[in-house]
């Protein structure tokens, strides 16, 4: 049997076949050609090395959290029967390798060449040597794992003993006369009388430990090569009938400014003139952050914690205010000639007149937003629409106000008097553009409006007044489990 | 890692840019012009509608006494049973020069006569008619003013002719009080406050005659004066002049200047009240001929604007030091006339 002819066997008879390519895969995948804006804050990148990286990273995280289930190893030129998703997975890591391999060769015809943790090269090992009658190998631990550039292929995820002695019953019927052959009925009845149909289920826990040796022999036969310019791997494959484990954690501050509204019920028309010209909205800030729960690939679901304050700017003439100033007066008093004393005095000074106070009154609140999203777009890019409702959880101010006397009075004082602890619900709306910045990173741009349903004035205000606000976020998505 | 910690830096100072600092603009005082509060200009020649002479018209005690006469008869006008006046017949002319000196020709007719009577320190201050004669202090036994009006025209007293006034007085009488008189502007002012005033002593420089009268267990002590002269009358007699003197200086705040307030020496040891001038110079209030080691209170009365000011200073020991300062605290005028009274 020559070097090639166990790999043209597998070739010839499973390079036609082909796998599903499960649904999105390709959406997961991303384009080599893409290339990493520039921005000042975005260097440019490597897209291969990420996309290599991002693989080799993925492959180790798939390793820790994928589960048995059913697999799909796509029929590539060369596969890695390590899907990220699929339940197959090595125990055992067994390299095959065409070439000598002195130390298989000269092994003793009864010794089984499937052991644990073992390190088999079987370019020219007949098949009955692969597989040891005297020993007890259980390969329902083991893994079948990496051929060299063989395009050994699982039809299905869950692969059986039986399915690899139907192929393997393949290959002889079309080598009937030759040594191979026969070494390879002797595997295939081995295989018949020791394994179990369905005993090679490959255990995640043993891939682990199995993976650093593929790569490690692979790389020392130089098959990392060729697995590094065709290694794919596959996507995340969701459980469609059920909710998306995904969720991402949001973290942003936002510009404000809010609209005042108010509606006279029993103030004097002067009072509320005056009021309105004493204060001026002022550009206020929001910050917050927020638990994202995608829902499925483009509806998602919001929640968090935020604080917002409200700035506004209140100036008032305030007449007949008294300044008082310490001052100094130094007097030369003369008693008679040649007596003079010097006197000095310390007294204050008060001066009458207007001042415009100026200062910044504080609408302070804390919210629970809960919102619908729905985004789209790529994976670089997303656009998102959202709407829900925000709950008031307190409000707080801080300032002056006028009161109907036309007195600047601190907002402390008569704040319960007119103003609500508690708003009450609002209304939310935004549209957010959000930029992927690196695997788990995204930025986000979100101008928002919020339009709050209730009057912050309670029933014993001469006035109603409320506040909409409008305001960008800007801020960062942290996927947290993808 | 580098540009997410550049990102929320940013996010960071976008925060914190909302973060207004709060904003207070207090100290810019736009001034009234002419708020009186505002106007800290001493004046050498204060005019007549200072608030000064409002303050001496607001307090000045108008608690007068009134009543009649026929001119042509003797009569006694009792007031109370501390007051009698002796007028004689035919005492009376038309005042040409009211205060001035006396008249020619008698009236007949009846003619009333009002009486201001000074009795404590604070009714001097009141009055606005401080007991020094020309800069001296003087201890007061009392003063008056007489006015007699006929048909709306004040009456002189003709030559030779007096006005008896018996009274009893709140202190033991002493024996060396003589008869002054108050100088006064011509023309005479209208307001409370005459800037020419001064008690001058008459000529007659013999001391009042002083009476006990005993009713049942109590007794009757003052004062008789026969007064040439009406209008402003009074018990007086000069302190003692052998004891060391000196100038006395009231500094009070920038606000409370010639023009809104006056000081007054009040001694604690004699019926003495002495008003305080304005000094231009030295911004303060003064007043000389102050008895070394005298126990003295100093009281300043203002008004700026519509508020009334008092403000007093104890000193017990004149002499040790020669300048006062003190702060005029803002009292109602009933409080400032209630604490005048009680001096």
């Amino acid at each position: 049997m020559t070097d090639n002819q166990f790999d043209n066997f597998f070739r010839e008879n499973l390079i036609n076949h082909t796998a599903p390519v499960p649904e999105g895969l390709w959406e997961k995948i991303r384009p080599e050609k893409e290339k990493r804006p520039k921005g000042f804050f975005l260097r440019k990148i490597n897209g291969t090395g990420l996309l290599l990286t991002a693989l080799l990273v993925g492959s180790v995280i798939i390793g820790l959290l994928t589960y048995q289930h059913q697999s799909s190893v796509p029929a590539t030129d060369a596969i890695l029967n390590t899907s990220r998703t699929n339940s197959i997975q090595s125990t055992q890591t067994t390299s095959i390798k065409s070439g000598n391999n002195s130390t298989l060769n000269s092994r003793p015809a009864n010794q089984p060449i499937l052991q644990k943790n073992s390190k088999i090269e079987i370019s020219d090992i007949p098949i009955n040597q692969l597989v040891d009658n005297t020993e007890s190998v259980s390969l329902k631990n083991q893994s079948v794992s990496v051929l060299k550039s063989i395009p050994f292929t699982l039809k299905e995820t869950k692969v059986t003993g039986n399915e690899v002695i139907s192929e393997f019953n393949e290959v002889l019927n079309k080598n009937q006369s030759t040594e191979y052959a026969q070494n390879l009925a002797d595997g295939i009845n081995y295989l018949s009388a020791n394994i179990q149909p369905a005993s090679l289920f490959f255990q995640t826990e043993s891939y682990n430990s199995s993976t650093g040796k593929v790569q490690k022999s692979l790389a020392s036969n130089g098959h990392d090569k060729f697995i590094k310019s065709s290694i794919i791997v596959c996507p995340t494959t969701r459980n469609r009938s059920g909710f998306n484990s995904d969720w991402s954690f949001e973290l942003f501050a936002s510009p404000d400014y809010a609209f005042k509204s108010v509606t006279n019920i029993s103030a004097p028309q002067q009072y509320l003139a005056k009021k309105d010209s004493s204060e001026q909205m002022q550009v206020g800030y929001s910050a917050g952050i927020r638990i994202v729960k995608p829902l499925n690939d483009n509806w998602l679901l919001k929640t968090g914690l935020q604080y917002s304050q409200i700035n506004q700017k209140f100036s008032h003439r305030n007449e007949n205010e008294i300044k008082t100033t310490t001052v100094i007066t130094s007097r030369a008093i003369v008693r008679a000639p040649g007596d003079t004393v010097h006197v000095t005095d310390t007294s204050t000074l008060q001066q009458i007149g207007y001042s415009i106070k100026t200062i910044t009154n504080h609408y302070r609140s804390i919210d629970i937003p809960l919102t619908l999203g729905y985004q789209f777009g790529n994976e670089n890019l997303t656009i998102g629409i959202n709407a829900g409702v925000i709950f008031n959880i307190t409000s707080w101010y801080q300032g002056e106000l006028l009161d109907t006397s036309l007195t600047s009075v601190p907002m402390s004082k008569i704040s319960n008097a007119i103003y609500k602890s508690n708003i009450g619900m609002g209304l939310y709306s935004s549209i957010s553009i959000m930029k992927r910045i690196n695997d788990n990173t995204h930025l986000f741009f979100e101008p928002y409006f919020r339009y709050n349903l209730s009057n912050m004035t309670n029933a014993q205000s001469t006035y109603k007044q409320r506040f909409q606000i409008s305001g960008l976020a800007i801020g960062l998505r942290f996927d947290l489990n993808r | 890692m580098k540009k997410i910690n550049g990102i929320i830096g940013c996010l960071l100072l976008i925060t914190f840019a909302g973060c207004n600092k709060e904003i207070s603009n207090n100290n810019g005082l736009t001034l009234y012009t002419n708020n009186p509060l505002n106007d800290t200009v001493w004046i050498k020649n204060i005019p007549g509608d200072a608030p000064i002479y409002k303050l001496a018209d607001t307090i000045c005690n108008n608690h007068v006494l009134l009543d009649s006469f026929d001119l042509t008869k003797d009569q006694v006008l009792n007031f109370g049973d501390s007051l009698e006046i002796d007028i004689h017949a035919n005492s009376f002319s038309v005042s040409t020069n009211p205060g001035g000196g006396t008249g020619n020709s008698a009236l007949t007719g009846f003619a009333n006569i009002e009486i201001l009577r000074l009795t404590t320190r604070g009714d001097f201050i009141k009055a606005y008619r401080p007991n020094n004669s020309f800069g001296y202090p003087l201890e007061t036994a009392s003063g008056f003013f007489i006015r007699v009006e006929k048909n709306g025209q004040e009456l002189m007293l003709i030559p030779d002719s007096t006005v008896k006034i018996k009274y009893s007085d709140i202190q033991d009488p002493v024996t060396n009080m003589q008869v002054f008189y108050g100088r006064e502007s011509v023309p005479i002012p209208t307001g409370a406050i005459d800037a020419a005033h001064t008690w001058v002593r008459d000529q007659d420089t013999s001391w009042i005659k002083t009476f006990i009268n005993q009713s049942g267990n109590a007794y009757k002590k003052g004062y008789e004066i026969n007064a040439k002269k009406l209008r402003w009358i009074s018990a007086h007699r000069f302190l003692d002049s052998t004891v060391a003197k000196t100038n006395i200086y009231a500094i009070l705040p920038p606000n409370f200047t010639n023009t809104n307030t006056q000081v007054f020496a009040v001694f604690d040891k004699s019926r003495t009240s002495l008003a305080l001038m304005g000094d231009l110079t030295t911004r303060s209030f003064t007043t000389g001929n102050i008895h070394l080691r005298a126990k003295i209170t100093l009281i300043s009365i203002s008004q700026i604007g519509p508020d009334f000011y008092l403000g007093t200073k104890v000193i017990n020991d004149v002499g040790t030091v020669v300048n006062y300062s003190f702060t005029p605290v803002k009292q109602s005028l009933g409080q400032i006339i209630d604490y005048l009274n009680s001096l």
